[in-house]
């Protein structure tokens, strides 16, 4: 069985944003990075599949050489190899070509199981794993919260806002990974020396270009200031004239 | 990172740093929420040791046959600096494992002793303990009274050990006695053995989440197999130290980064007088002075890392680094407590905490005094000791 998980370097969720200076961005200079959170819940999965299964697991980014970083870890937590999709500018790339880049890989290692992040925290658009299944033709489950595996399928569990499901998919197969799917492990000392001699091929791909774009990015207002009430009728006061809520 | 103002941590290589940002993660989530409330409670958390374990904090420098890591000095005293930035007594139990039980039975134990023992110690399924100092021998350990009768086929082991680290949670005590000629052997007592007890104390104020105690023992057999075939000597055990206490000159690192940054932290946000506290040329000099000495004890615990991963540090280098770096870590968490005022009292933040530990780290693995005669003797040549 082979896995591969594609993650993406995104900003730390803790750090403070500020706008790029064309205003259609972030400004990247300074930033702590991660991997996308639910990006970090496909690695983990991919890593019990490792352990419980045996499963052949490749972890997929584009980019830089700073997102090596990122592929470091998840080798670090037990991913067997990487790849990275040689980009300078990854993150102007809209969801299209990035789905055409998860795409063009996934055909040249034709893994049995695609998993992806629902979302990314700086995009938001939820399209990467609808995207990529039907460009390759596999099934799809969106939103796992848990994964279980049988022979050449796997079943998953998903919460709807009526109540959750069971599905069952044959391979090959896309998932995308929900919090609550797994607690991603922090890589330990071992896999972080063993992640030193595994390998993160370096490959290029030609992008098809489409006519859609982020025009401008604002960051959200700052918060405001905490006010301590005295009393309940204050804070009814000021629940119906500053928050405007009652 | 404010603390290191000298950027020294950017000579870490790729995976130092991993390394090091992975034990930060590790301490902000599994250690700094609940060392407060552990110390208070004068607990050692024992659910972290097989944390530790598949971080692979117990076996950092040991060779990777036996299960180790075979890493640098350098990454140790990484290792030393982070878990010390949460607590002293954190530090100590990964002190104790990798200097005072797995380097002794490496450096001093037969090839069955390494297989018997190391992997298990590595994994966390056995905790080790050092046992050197007595009730009336501390810094002058060449006078323990401890000692070891040879019988057929192992010793008769008669004695106490004061003050040992782990003492009652070990599956084996690395133990120091004399033989009928008055020579220092190591002894592997396993917990079991007959006429071997342990009694934690109780009543420290300081290193409160770790466990010490007494060994006492009473006509215990230590057979052949668990004597430690090539030490003899007090340099034995002395080697050991040395170890450990290259690991604390960089864990005091740890303590006075934390507590520099909680001071920094807090004078930026109190207010007195109308005005942030940090607005003071009173404590911008005590910051000011706390970040220059940072700066210091860090520069010399990585040219001793140096030395180490190069073999060319002698126990002085080690006595200097020692001395200096706690009584800098004890200087700067004072100031630090002194910042927060009254807050400073309470076990809710760090710089008390860290404070009350320091006076035994202070003591332990040599005082500061015995740390200065050996360098009195270096550079006089003149014993001082006695
Ligand atoms: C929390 C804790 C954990 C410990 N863990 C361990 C452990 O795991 N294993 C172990 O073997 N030991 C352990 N120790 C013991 C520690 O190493 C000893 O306490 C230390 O060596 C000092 O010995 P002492 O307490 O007997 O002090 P003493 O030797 O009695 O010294 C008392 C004072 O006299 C001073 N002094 C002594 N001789 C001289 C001199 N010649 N000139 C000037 N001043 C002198 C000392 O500096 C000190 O200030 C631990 C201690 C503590 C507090």
């Amino acid at each position: 069985m082979k896995v591969m998980v594609f993650i993406k370097r995104v900003p730390d969720t803790a750090a403070i944003i500020k706008p790029s200076s064309d205003g259609k961005d972030i400004n990247r200079e300074n930033v702590p990075f991660i991997i996308n959170p639910y990006d970090e819940f496909a690695v983990e999965e991919a890593v019990k599949l490792k352990e419980s299964k045996g499963a052949e697991t490749v972890v997929v980014s584009i980019g830089g050489d700073e997102v090596k970083e990122q592929l470091r870890r998840a080798l670090a937590m037990g991913i067997d190899r990487a790849i990275l999709v040689k980009h300078s500018e990854f993150w102007k790339l809209n969801p299209s070509q990035i789905g055409e880049s998860i795409v063009e890989v996934a055909k040249r290692e034709n893994p049995d199981m695609i998993i992806l992040g629902k979302l990314t925290i700086d995009d938001y658009t939820y399209s990467l794993a609808p995207y990529v299944a039907y460009k390759l033709n596999y099934n799809l489950i969106t939103y796992a919260t848990k994964l279980e595996y049988l022979d050449g399928k796997v079943k998953a569990e998903r919460e709807t806002d009526l109540g959750n499901e069971v599905w069952e998919a044959e391979f090959p197969v896309v998932v995308s990974a929900e919090r609550g799917l797994n607690e991603p492990r922090l890589p330990n000392m071992r896999g972080i020396m063993m992640a030193k001699r595994k390998t993160i091929e370096e490959i290029e791909i030609n992008l098809p270009q489409y006519t859609y774009s982020i025009e401008t990015f604002t960051p959200p207002p700052p918060r405001k200031g905490v006010k301590i009430l005295e009393n309940v009728d204050e804070l009814i006061k000021a629940l119906k004239e500053e928050v405007k809520v009652l | 990172m404010l603390a290191d103002f000298y950027l020294l941590d950017d000579e870490l290589n790729e995976e130092e740093r991993q390394i090091r940002d992975t034990l930060r993660e590790f301490v902000k989530k599994e250690i700094l929420p609940h060392i407060g409330d552990w110390w208070l409670q004068g607990k050692f958390p024992m659910h972290l040791i097989k944390k530790f374990a598949e971080m692979g904090l117990l076996g950092i420098t040991a060779p990777e046959e036996y299960g180790g890591l075979n890493l640098s000095k350098r990454v140790y005293g990484i290792v030393a600096r982070e878990l010390e930035y949460a607590d002293s007594g954190i530090r100590s139990f990964v002190s104790v494992q990798n200097s005072l039980v797995i380097y002794p039975i490496l450096t001093y134990g037969s090839d069955e002793q390494k297989r018997r023992f190391i992997p298990k110690l590595i994994s966390g399924e056995m905790i080790g303990c050092f046992g050197l100092t007595e009730p009336d021998s501390g810094s002058d350990p060449a006078s323990m009274k401890t000692h070891a009768k040879k019988t057929k086929g192992g010793y008769i082991l008669n004695g106490a050990k004061m003050w040992i680290t782990n003492g009652s949670i070990a599956d084996v005590a690395v133990v120091w006695a004399k033989d009928e000629n008055g020579i220092i052997k190591g002894f592997l007592v396993e917990k079991g053995f007959e006429g071997f007890s342990t009694q934690e104390l109780k009543t420290k104020i300081s290193l409160r989440a770790s466990i010490t105690s007494e060994l006492i023992f009473n006509d215990v057999f230590v057979p052949d197999e668990n004597v430690l075939p090539y030490a003899e000597g007090l340099k034995a055990p002395l080697s050991c130290l040395t170890q450990a206490r290259y690991g604390i000159a960089w864990g005091a690192v740890g303590c006075a980064m934390a507590t520099f940054e909680e001071a920094v932290n807090y004078s930026k946000t109190r207010i007195a007088f109308g005005k942030p506290i940090a607005s003071f040329q009173l404590i911008q000099e005590k910051l000011a002075d706390m970040l220059t000495e940072i700066t210091e004890a860090q520069l010399v615990a990585w040219r001793l890392a140096e030395l180490m991963d190069s073999g060319r540090a002698s126990f002085r280098h080690v006595s200097l680094a020692k001395r200096n770096n706690v009584r800098t870590a004890i200087e700067v968490a004072r100031r630090a407590r002194a910042i927060l005022g009254a807050n400073g009292t309470l076990a809710e933040y760090h710089s008390m905490r860290h404070l009350a530990n320091l006076e035994a780290v202070e003591t332990y693995e040599g005082t500061y005094e015995i740390h200065t005669l050996i360098l009195g003797e270096y550079i006089t040549g003149i014993e001082a000791f006695r």
